[in-house]
C-alpha cells in the first residue's frame, strides 16, 4: 500500500468533521474520494497534502509515518481547485517553480520543464502570464506545475468545478490518459458522480465525514451497499420493503424478488435498489403494476416516470431506447414493468 | 440629440467640480509663477524670471534637493518599518489582526498639531525618548540630537505618516490568495522562498503605493520641518511658505509652489509606471 490513512479523525473545536476513517491507496491508481459538499472529502485531501494537522490516527506513506510531516516536506503535489497559479509569472515560470525552490536545476531539469509542458500541451505558450489563459489551460498549467515535481501522488481538489460541461469531458479524458503515462497515484476529489464513474480506478463514496462504500466504479454503480450509495450514485429506484425471506421482499409495490440478500436479515426494514435501465416493460418472473405519470422524449431515450399502482408514493422511473418510441405508452396509461432479480440490490433501510 | 453628445454634456457636468477646485487653482499658480514682484507689487507681465533664479541660486536650489533627499529618506525608512509592521498583522488570525490594523491606523485620526507637539515633547531634553536612553545607560546626559534639526523632521514625519504606508500594504498582503502561498508550500519552497518569490513581489504594488504616500505628504508638508525642524531643518516648503507669508514675493512662491507639484508628480508616475509592470 503506497499511502495509507489509519483511523485519522479530524475535529474543529467539538464539531467532528472526520470521524474514524481508514484508507488505502495503492501506487498508480486513480482513486476518486466522492461525495456532496460537507462530505469531509475536501478535508480527507488537505489531510494527505499536509495542510490540515490530524486530531487523531496515523497517516502513512509506504510504511513511513507523515501525519505530523509538513506539506513542503510531502512527496505529494496539489493541484488546487482555483489553479493558484502565481499571476506574477509566465507558463514556464509557474511550471518551474517546483525545481526553482528545491534548488534542483541544470540541464535534466530543464528537459523535465520542457517535456511537461509538451506532454500537457502548453508548449506554445510558455511566455503567457496566467492572466492571458483561458480555465482549461490554467488547469493544464497547475498540473504541469505539480508533475514537474515528480510527486508520489498528485492530490486533485475539484479540478474541473470551474470548467464548463464540453470542456470538463475533454479535461476527464485528458487527466486519465496523463495519468496513465507518467504512471503516478492521483487522489481526485469530486461531487460529480460522472467524473468518478469515467476516471477512476476505485471510488470512495464519502457522506459526513464517513466512508459508505469503496469499490470500483462498477461495483459502487451495480451493487450499493448502503442507502445513501444507492441514493446518490446515479439515478434509481428505491422501493421500500422488508426482507420476508432469502430473495423475497414485501413491498407496499407488492411481493418482489431479488437475487442476493445475504447482506441483510429477514424482517429487516430494506430498500430494493433497481436501476432504471434494469426495469423494463412486460411481464416476467416478478411484475409490478404501475401508472405512467410522465413520458418524456429524449432523443435516444425516452424517460418514463411512473409509480406503482398499488402504491402511488413509489416512484419509478425507467428508460426507453429510441427504437421503441413508437410504443411508448402514454400518460395514465396502467403498465406491466418487470426485472431480473439478479439485477436488483438491497440495502437495508 | 445623439447618444454621443449627451454623453459628453454629462461628462461635462461632472467635470466642472474637479476643474473648478482643482484644475483652476493649480492654472493660477503656474500663470502667477510667470509674473514677477517689485516691492511687494505683481507685475503681470510674462516672465521666466523666476525659475532661472531658483535654479540659478544654490540657496534655494541646494534646499530643494535637500528637501527631496530628505522625502526620499522618510519614503524608505517608513517603508523599512512599515512593511514589517503591516507583515505582521497579516500574520495573525481572526479579529485580533483588524484590531491590530485599526490601532496601527488609529493616529489618522487625531489631529496633525497634537501629533506634532506630542512628538515634539517626546523629542525633546526632558523627553521620552532621552528619558529612555538615559534610564538604559546609553546616554549620560540628555541629548539635542533629536530635536530642532533634520534628523528630528525625519523621525517626525516618518512617525507620522506611517500609517499611510502600512495600510496600502497591509491591503495588497491581504489580496493575495492563500490558495498560493499553500501551493508554494506545496511545490516544496520554504517560508523564505515563498516570502521572497511569492508575497514581496505580489505586494509590491500595495508597497509602491504606500511608499508614494510618503514621499509626496512630506514633500508638501511644510509644517512638520517648522515646529521641529528648528535652524538646520530647513526645507523648500519652509522657503515657500516664507515667500507667501514673509517677503510678500508670491510669484516667486507659486514658481517654487510648481517645482514641487512637478516632482511630485514625476514621482507619482514613475510610481504608476512601476506598479502597471507588475502583473497582479
Amino acid at each position: 500500500m503506497g499511502l495509507e490513512l489509519r483511523d485519522v479523525t479530524k475535529r474543529y473545536g467539538p464539531v467532528e468533521v472526520l470521524h474514524p476513517l481508514s484508507l488505502g491507496v495503492a501506487n498508480g491508481e486513480f482513486l476518486t474520494l466522492l461525495g456532496p459538499s460537507g462530505s469531509g472529502k475536501t478535508t480527507v485531501l488537505r489531510l494527505m497534502g499536509g495542510f490540515t494537522e490530524a486530531s487523531g490516527g496515523q497517516i502513512l506513506f509506504e510504511g513511513q509515518d507523515i501525519t505530523r510531516l509538513a506539506a513542503n516536506r510531502r512527496p505529494f503535489n496539489t493541484v488546487f481547485q482555483d489553479y493558484a497559479l502565481f499571476p506574477h509569472m509566465t507558463v514556464l515560470e509557474n511550471a518551474g517553480y517546483g525545481p526553482l525552490v528545491q534548488r534542483r536545476n541544470g540541464p535534466k531539469t530543464a528537459k523535465l520543464i520542457d517535456d511537461t509542458l509538451d506532454i500537457v500541451g502548453l508548449s506554445s505558450l510558455r511566455d503567457r502570464y496566467p492572466a492571458q489563459l483561458s480555465g482549461g489551460q490554467k488547469q493544464r498549467v497547475a498540473l504541469a506545475r505539480a508533475i514537474v515535481c515528480e510527486p508520489k501522488v498528485i492530490l486533485l481538489d475539484e479540478p474541473l468545478a470551474a470548467l464548463d460541461a464540453t470542456l470538463r469531458r475533454q479535461m476527464q479524458l485528458f487527466l486519465k490518459q496523463i495519468q496513465r503515462r507518467i504512471e503516478t497515484t492521483f487522489v481526485f476529489v469530486t461531487h460529480d458522480q460522472d467524473e468518478a464513474i469515467t476516471m477512476s480506478d476505485r471510488i470512495v463514496v464519502m457522506s459526513q465525514g464517513r466512508i459508505e462504500q469503496v469499490g470500483s466504479p462498477k461495483d459502487i454503480y451495480f451493487k450499493p451497499r448502503t442507502r445513501f450509495v444507492a441514493g446518490f450514485f446515479g439515478d434509481n429506484n428505491l422501493i421500500p420493503g422488508v426482507l420476508a425471506g432469502p430473495g423475497k421482499l414485501q413491498t407496499t409495490a407488492g411481493e418482489l424478488l431479488c437475487a442476493d440478500t445475504s447482506e441483510v436479515r429477514t424482517g429487516q426494514d430494506v430498500l430494493l435498489c433497481i436501476r432504471p435501465e434494469s426495469l423494463k416493460l412486460g411481464q416476467g418472473p416478478v411484475t409490478i403494476r404501475a401508472e405512467v405519470e410522465e413520458a418524456i422524449f429524449g432523443g435516444a431515450m425516452t424517460k418514463l416516470i411512473l409509480h406503482a399502482a398499488a402504491d402511488r408514493s413509489v416512484k419509478l422511473d425507467l428508460r426507453l431506447a429510441g427504437g421503441q418510441r413508437a410504443e411508448a405508452p402514454i400518460p395514465g396509461d396502467l403498465v406491466s414493468l418487470t426485472y431480473d432479480p439478479a439485477d436488483a440490490v438491497v440495502v437495508s433501510r | 440629440m445623439t447618444e454621443m453628445r449627451r454623453r459628453w454634456l454629462i461628462f461635462l457636468g461632472i467635470a466642472v467640480v474637479p476643474a473648478l477646485l482643482i484644475v483652476a487653482p493649480i492654472a493660477s499658480f503656474l500663470l502667477l509663477s510667470l509674473f514677477r514682484a517689485e516691492k511687494n507689487v505683481i507685475i503681470r507681465e510674462i516672465t521666466f524670471g523666476n525659475y532661472s533664479s531658483f535654479f540659478g541660486n544654490w540657496t534655494y536650489f541646494g534646499t530643494f534637493l535637500g528637501t527631496v533627499l530628505l522625502c526620499l529618506e522618510v519614503m524608505g525608512v517608513a517603508v523599512l518599518i512599515g512593511y514589517p509592521v503591516a507583515w505582521f498583522i497579516w500574520q495573525q488570525k481572526g479579529s485580533r489582526r483588524y484590531l491590530l490594523l485599526l490601532l496601527a491606523v488609529m493616529p489618522l485620526f487625531m489631529s496633525y498639531i497634537v501629533k506634532l507637539y506630542t512628538l515634539r515633547s517626546m523629542l525633546g531634553l526632558n523627553g521620552l525618548v532621552n528619558q529612555a536612553l538615559l534610564g538604559l545607560g546609553i546616554l549620560e546626559k540628555p541629548s539635542q540630537a533629536f530635536l530642532f534639526n533634520q534628523r528630528a523632521v525625519l523621525i517626525t514625519m516618518v512617525v507620522i505618516y506611517l500609517p499611510f504606508v502600512v495600510l496600502p500594504i497591509f491591503l495588497a498582503l491581504e489580496r493575495i490568495p492563500r490558495s498560493l502561498l499553500q501551493a508554494s508550500l506545496d511545490l516544496g519552497a520554504g517560508s523564505w522562498d515563498t516570502f521572497r518569490r511569492i508575497v514581496l513581489p505580489l505586494s509590491l504594488p500595495g508597497t509602491i503605493a504606500g511608499a508614494l504616500f510618503a514621499f509626496v505628504l512630506a514633500l508638501g508638508d511644510f509644517v512638520t520641518p517648522q515646529m521641529v525642524g528648528g535652524t538646520t531643518g530647513f526645507t523648500i516648503g519652509r522657503v515657500i511658505y516664507s515667500q507667501f507669508g514673509l517677503a510678500y514675493n508670491w510669484p516667486f512662491g507659486a514658481a517654487m509652489a510648481t517645482i514641487l507639484f512637478i516632482t511630485a508628480l514625476i514621482g507619482i508616475l514613475l510610481a504608476g509606471y512601476s506598479i502597471s509592470r507588475q502583473r497582479v
